[in-house]
């Protein structure tokens, strides 16, 4: 049971139904992860398919406007469909069909973890119905159609607080009643192990890319490692190639919402407490009685009580620092990159980004900042709009 | 012997074991239903400590679950008024993992014991995540559950360990919405048969007393909520719903009796 563990977190707690089928799983994944034809297979999806190897972007422009540390931008924005979720739904969605599964359904908040999973789907030939909150349908319509244009049935769920963390329960209860034919594919480093292992594994990719080519501009590894954290996965993927050099910081950014004293945000690390959701024990937003909280975030993708395993491990250690950034910051953040670098980055990635605008002036001229640019923004500027309007 | 399993035992029949939740559809009502369960011939009560997120639950129990949430129902609660109601059967807190850590499990433990609780079932924690439970060792018994699609070994294992009675979930599915698998069940049955003694009971998606009386041919009785949940939500509107209840529980009952 310690390898489904991180120190005191991770775990698998799940109804019984799961138990079964999440061994299966474990099974299955620890045999192709040694496959190398299943590696090979996946490598030529993520070159010839989904662009790999992103690019790394000096941000000249940026780092002089802020006058410090050179700051540097991981590509993940250049990834098909536009974000590091791909990453992930690739390796899983290959390993469902390898299983013989039928059908795959997803969780999605903002949508971009539905897209891409249908996107999976349709370059695989699998059957995709997608779990998503009915306020975030309405709020993300435009990522509900790319979903069905894909070939992906969405599902709004009606139950609770209608948002990210009820899509992932009506994705386990469809997972227990078709386990069968079904794989489920979580879409960050959260859930019962195997997940937050297979998914870190998955987007490590990312971590990997970056070390070397970092290694390769810069001739030595980072000082600051930034990325935002929802779940995790897209920190997880860049820290793990950076974990073992200790005098490299990894700093996670949860969300800061609309500040952390007005109870609206979502920064699980930062004001969570220890408590099991969604099958793992993690660190959590809830009330005293276990009752999860609902959380906010401009940012879609990041708005969700809970936070991998991993990380609440990564905190507890200290071997990763986690700190947060308002809806306010990331805005400013957002908009600072699209003028001076001609990017317009995810919601989500503009926290990382916004840390790392914090700290570069007081920075030394030789400290070097990387960034995990961890998504594309055009599913965010209409949010970024009607914000912009309502403070001018 | 555990004292759970003592007091089901000595009823010598088939078990009826009906699940609420607790503060559906408001505190009072609830306390007027767990009585009708008791004057109506049910050997245990399955008492629901709601929570925000039950992810084992169909629609019905979310329902329920999330109505008593929003009148404030919380486990000190839940103690508060089981203090003021005495009952000649035992009664089984049914909940999610979180709820139990979030309250201290031996604090949780004890508190419940002594307002009439003597099993706990955590619908999200399987048997290996029982080792963040062990407090509550030797004061609730240790009701797991085993499902269809746990291989045979398993469910062994799962009843040789179990407190109080194997709780046998009995299709692939949640509450309320499953399908009963019937060749699994069956299977699953003589498996715990061959190799212990323990009592075992289905529950999900058990629906009608006919269907009730066709498993515990071959089990110890059945586990129905979302069928009297549902009854309840239909009906809270009219005057002879309590009635009506009575009327449903006693139908289970001597469903039951005559499959004995
Ligand atoms: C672009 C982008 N970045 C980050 C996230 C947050 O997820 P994670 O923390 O798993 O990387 C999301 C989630 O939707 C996203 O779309």
């Amino acid at each position: 049971m310690e390898k489904w563990f991180f120190g005191e977190f991770g775990g698998r707690f799940v109804p019984e139904t799961l138990v079964h089928p999440l061994e299966e799983l474990e099974e299955a994944y620890e045999y192709y992860r040694n496959d190398p034809e299943f590696q090979e297979e996946l490598k030529l999806y993520l070159t010839t398919y989904a662009g790999r190897p992103t690019p790394l972007t000096y941000a000249a422009r940026l780092s002089r406007e802020l006058g410090g540390a050179r700051i540097y931008l991981k590509r993940e924005d250049l990834n098909h469909t536009g974000s590091h979720k791909l990453n992930n739904t690739l390796g899983q969605v290959l390993l469902a069909k390898k299983m013989g599964k039928k059908r795959v359904i997803a969780e999605t908040g903002a949508g971009q973890h539905g897209v891409a999973t249908a996107t999976a789907c349709a370059l695989l030939g699998l059957e995709c119905q997608v779990y998503m909150g009915a306020v975030d349908v309405e709020r993300q319509k435009l990522n509900v159609f790319r979903m069905q244009v894909l070939g992906a049935q969405v599902i709004p769920v009606y139950s609770g607080s209608q948002t990210l963390k009820d899509a992932i329960n009506e994705a386990l209860r469809d997972w227990v009643r078709n386990v069968d034919t079904t794989h489920y594919v979580i879409g960050s480093v959260v859930g019962p192990h195997p997940y937050p292992t297979m998914v870190r594994d998955f987007q490590s990719v990312i971590g990997r890319e970056a070390k070397e080519q970092f290694l390769e501009r810069e001739g030595r590894l980072p000082d600051y490692v930034i990325a935002c954290v929802g779940g995790g996965s897209n920190a997880i993927g860049i820290f793990s190639a950076f974990l073992p050099y200790g005098d490299v910081r990894l700093v996670g950014v949860e969300a800061g919402g609309l500040g952390l004293e007005t109870g609206k945000h979502a920064a699980s690390i930062g004001r969570g407490r220890k408590g099991v959701l969604h099958g793992s024990m993690s660190l959590l937003l809830q009330d005293e009685f276990g009752q999860i909280q609902e959380t906010h975030s401009i940012a879609a993708g990041l708005d969700y009580p809970g936070v991998g395993p991993e990380h609440a491990f990564l905190a507890k250690t200290g071997r990763a620092q986690y700190v947060t950034a308002t809806d306010e910051e990331a805005q400013e953040a957002f908009c600072l990159l699209a003028r001076t670098e001609g990017i317009i980055p995810a919601l989500e990635s503009a926290h990382a980004l916004a840390y790392a605008v914090k700290i570069a002036p007081s920075l030394p001229r030789e400290a070097t900042v990387l960034v995990c640019l961890s998504g594309r923004g055009d599913k965010d500027v209409e949010v970024v709009m009607r914000s912009l309007a309502k403070e001018a | 012997m555990d004292p759970l399993r003592e007091a089901l035992e000595k009823k010598k029949r088939k078990l009826f074991v009906p699940y609420l939740t607790f503060g559906y559809p408001d505190v009072s009502s609830f306390c007027t239903l767990l009585r009708i369960c008791e004057e109506e011939g049910a050997d245990a009560v399955e008492v629901g400590i709601p929570h925000s997120d039950p992810v084992a639950d169909g629609p019905v129990i979310q329902t329920t679950s999330f109505a008593a949430l929003k009148q404030g129902v919380t486990p000190p609660l839940v103690v508060e008024v089981m203090a003021g109601v005495s009952l000649s059967i035992p009664l089984i807190a049914m909940t999610y993992g979180n709820i139990v850590l979030q309250y201290g499990v031996g604090r949780f433990a004890r508190d419940f014991r002594e307002v009439g609780f003597r099993g706990l079932i955590v619908a999200d924690f399987p048997l290996e995540a029982w080792d963040f439970l062990k407090e509550a060792q030797g004061l609730l018994s240790r009701i797991l559950l085993a499902s269809v699609t746990s291989p045979l070994e398993r469910v062994r294992r799962i009843a040789e360990v179990s407190e109080g009675f194997v709780y046998l979930v009995s299709g692939k599915g949640v509450t309320g919405k499953t399908e009963v698998d019937f060749s699994a069940l069956k299977e699953r049955v003589a498996c715990i048969r061959r190799h212990t003694s323990a009592l075992v009971l289905p529950g999900f998606g058990i629906h009608n007393p006919r269907q009730a009386a066709t498993l515990a041919e071959y089990t110890d009785g059945v586990i129905v909520g979302s069928a009297l949940l549902e009854y309840i939500i239909r009906n809270r509107d009219t005057a002879t719903w309590m009635e009506g209840f009575a009327a449903l529980v006693r139908s289970y009952r001597r469903a039951l009796d005559g499959a004995a």
